[in-house]
Formats: C-alpha cells, sequence, structure tokens
C-alpha cells in the first residue's frame, strides 16, 4: 500500500511538471500571435465563388471588422442580426465574415440573416482551418476590431452588440 | 452521538449555510436590475432578456448541483488525506478525517459573509465585475495587470484555503497526537498536492481554451 502511495506521489508530481512545461510552450505560442495581431497579419482565405482574398484585398483607409462564425451557432446568429440591424452605422467599415463552414452554409446564412444589405461584407470560406493559427484561438464568435491604420482596437470572444462594436469604431 | 450522523448533520449545516449566504447576496446585491445593467453593455435588450430567463430557469438546479459537488469535493479531500496517513503508518478512521474536513471547510464561508457586509453596508454595488473582483482575503485583490490564465492559482492564495488548511493541521495534530511538522506535513503533501494539481490543470485549460 505504501509503495502504492510513493508511486502515486511521484506520478502526481511528474504529471504537474508536464503540464507546467506545456503551459510555458503554450504561453510562449500566445503572446507571439497577440503581438502579431496588433496590427492586420497577412492571410488568405477562400472566397465564396473560390479565388483568394488576402490582406492586400482590403479596402485601404477604412477601419476593418473580422467575424469568425458558424452558421450553425446560436451566438453567431444573433450578432449577425444586430448588425443587419444597424446597417447604416456599419457603412464607413469593411466587414470579413469568416467562417470553417461549407460554401453553401454561408451562402444560406447570408440570405437569411440579409448580410448582402451590408455595404462593404466579404464573406469568406477558412478552407485550411487556419483562421486560429493567424488570429489566436477564438471560440464561436469572436470579432476583431481593426483602426483604418489596421492597429487592433479590440478582441471579442462571445457575442456582442452592434452598439458596442459602433462605439469602438467611433472612439 | 455516531460519527456518520454528526458527519451528516455537519454537511447538511454547510450546504444550509452556503445556501443561506448566496441566497441573500443574490436577494440583494445581485439583483436583476444590476444584472440587466451589466449584461446591455455587451447584448442587446432582447439576448438580456433571454439570459435572465434561462438563470431563472436553471437557477433551481443549483440546489441539487451545488451540495452534490460538495459533497464530491468533502471526500475527495477525505480520500486524499487519508492516503497520506496510511503511507506514514498511521491508524485512523475515514468518518475522523471527514468530519475534520468538513469542519474545515467552513472557513470558505468566509467568502461570501465579507462580500455581503462590504456591498451590503459599506460600497455601492455598480456591478457584477465589481462582485467578482471583490476578492480582499486573495493575493488576485492586490494583484494588478494579471494575465487571465494566472488569475486562478493566484486566487487560491486567500485567507480561506490558509484557514481551510491550517484548521485541519491543528485538528489532526490534536485528534491524532501528532507533532505539528508532522501533521502538516501529512496535510500539505496531500491536499496540497492535490491543490497543486488542480491549480495546473485548471491553467492549463485555461491557457488551451482562451
Amino acid at each position: 500500500m505504501k509503495r502504492l502511495f510513493t508511486i502515486l506521489f511521484y506520478a502526481i508530481v511528474i504529471v504537474i511538471f508536464a503540464l507546467l512545461f506545456f503551459i510555458y510552450l503554450q504561453n510562449q505560442k500566445k503572446t507571439a500571435i497577440a503581438e502579431k495581431i496588433q496590427s492586420l497579419p497577412d492571410f488568405t482565405f477562400r472566397t465564396l465563388g473560390n479565388s483568394d482574398f488576402s490582406k492586400t484585398d482590403i479596402i485601404p483607409e477604412i477601419p476593418l471588422i473580422i467575424s469568425y462564425f458558424h452558421p450553425e451557432c446560436e451566438h453567431c446568429q444573433y450578432d449577425a442580426k444586430d448588425i443587419v440591424k444597424h446597417k447604416s452605422d456599419f457603412n464607413n467599415c469593411q466587414i470579413l465574415m469568416i467562417s470553417t463552414s461549407k460554401t453553401e452554409e454561408i451562402k444560406q446564412f447570408a440570405e437569411k440573416y440579409n448580410l448582402n444589405e451590408l455595404e462593404n461584407l466579404v464573406l469568406l470560406h477558412d478552407t485550411a482551418f487556419v483562421f486560429e493559427d493567424t488570429f489566436g484561438k477564438s471560440p464561436l464568435p469572436t470579432l476583431l476590431i481593426y483602426s483604418k491604420e489596421h492597429k487592433l482596437l479590440e478582441k471579442f470572444s462571445g457575442e456582442v452588440k452592434a452598439e458596442k462594436i459602433i462605439e469602438i469604431l467611433n472612439q | 452521538m455516531k460519527p456518520l450522523y454528526k458527519n451528516t448533520l455537519l454537511f447538511l449545516l454547510l450546504v444550509g449555510l452556503f445556501f443561506a449566504f448566496s441566497s441573500l447576496n443574490k436577494k440583494y446585491l445581485l439583483t436583476d436590475e444590476l444584472l440587466k445593467d451589466d449584461f446591455s453593455k455587451k447584448y442587446s435588450i432582447e439576448r438580456v432578456e433571454d439570459i435572465l430567463k434561462t438563470q431563472t430557469n436553471i437557477h433551481w438546479y443549483s440546489y441539487l448541483i451545488n451540495p452534490t459537488i460538495l459533497f464530491v469535493k468533502l471526500h475527495i479531500y477525505t480520500i486524499t488525506i487519508l492516503s497520506a496517513f496510511v503511507f506514514f503508518e498511521i491508524k485512523t478512521k475515514y468518518a475522523d478525517i471527514l468530519l475534520i474536513v468538513t469542519t474545515a471547510y467552513f472557513s470558505f464561508l468566509l467568502t461570501f459573509i465579507l462580500k455581503f457586509i462590504n456591498f451590503g453596508f459599506f460600497t455601492e454595488l455598480n456591478s457584477l465585475q465589481q462582485y467578482k473582483n471583490y476578492i480582499p482575503y486573495s493575493l488576485l485583490f492586490y494583484t494588478k495587470e494579471i494575465p487571465n490564465w494566472l488569475r486562478y492559482p493566484v486566487f487560491l492564495i486567500n485567507v480561506s484555503e490558509i484557514a481551510f488548511i491550517s484548521i485541519m493541521i491543528f485538528s489532526f495534530k490534536r485528534k491524532f497526537n501528532l507533532k505539528l511538522i508532522k501533521s502538516s506535513v501529512i496535510v500539505i503533501s496531500s491536499y496540497g498536492l492535490l491543490t497543486l494539481l488542480v491549480a495546473v490543470v485548471v491553467v492549463f485549460l485555461n491557457i488551451m481554451s482562451a
């Protein structure tokens, strides 16, 4: 019995050290991404017409909103509805809505929530599942707001009302 | 009184007190008005109403879930400490350790009591964040600009936790006629190690998900 507890004790100590090492590595990676996204990083996603869309295709000199969503996510649906409800306030910025979902599902989502009523909206498909590698851990929905100089103003994980986004854009 | 009855009575008293204080906090501090004001900073009005409705619906489940979690927690602590007693070849009974662990756990009521006293009588409560951030009994309260993933282990260094450990150490010392150092080694090598493991796992999960 005593031997069993000794083994268990050392096993727990080893697990703690292994986890601490992993935490250290993850933290290094996280810090690097957090620094990288302070300015708009390079990226390439696919449009629904199946062509590449990268940083160079962004409209210059206006703020940029990047929304990472999934058509089936309830919070993403609320976000989409709320943004369309305040569409006129988003005329002076570009919105990229990116999803790993199938192209057809993204199209249906856009139709259902009238996303095409938004002036500078681009729907993109993350075919290679690289969004999180570029912008860090992104639970659904995640929203990044960049200034017209493409400096990060705010990153929201989870639902956020349109008024809050507008407030940040107007700061 | 038989140890089983003693433990059961003590457990019921503990659960009762936790419910009493959390209900007092909910009724007088975390009112629907406060939650509405707070949530509406991030969510639309319709969503805030949805959230509050869901909260009301699931509120009753807490009366079943919280005592269950507490019950499991107390028994895990007891098993962990018992294993240290076995390791040091000190004869003891499960019920005796459970009794001491349950008694010591009353120290965690301090969280609710301090919050209730502060926001009930001294400071005006304006937001949920203010309620969450008021932890003067924890090192976290005095640490500025700490990354989110590190909040839990820093929070763990608090008066309730220290009281819990101290009460256990002194109770084991008295009950089993141990030297203070031996009693401390038993508690720290068992409960301390378990707490450290939990803290590291929580940090690990936080850093993986955030």
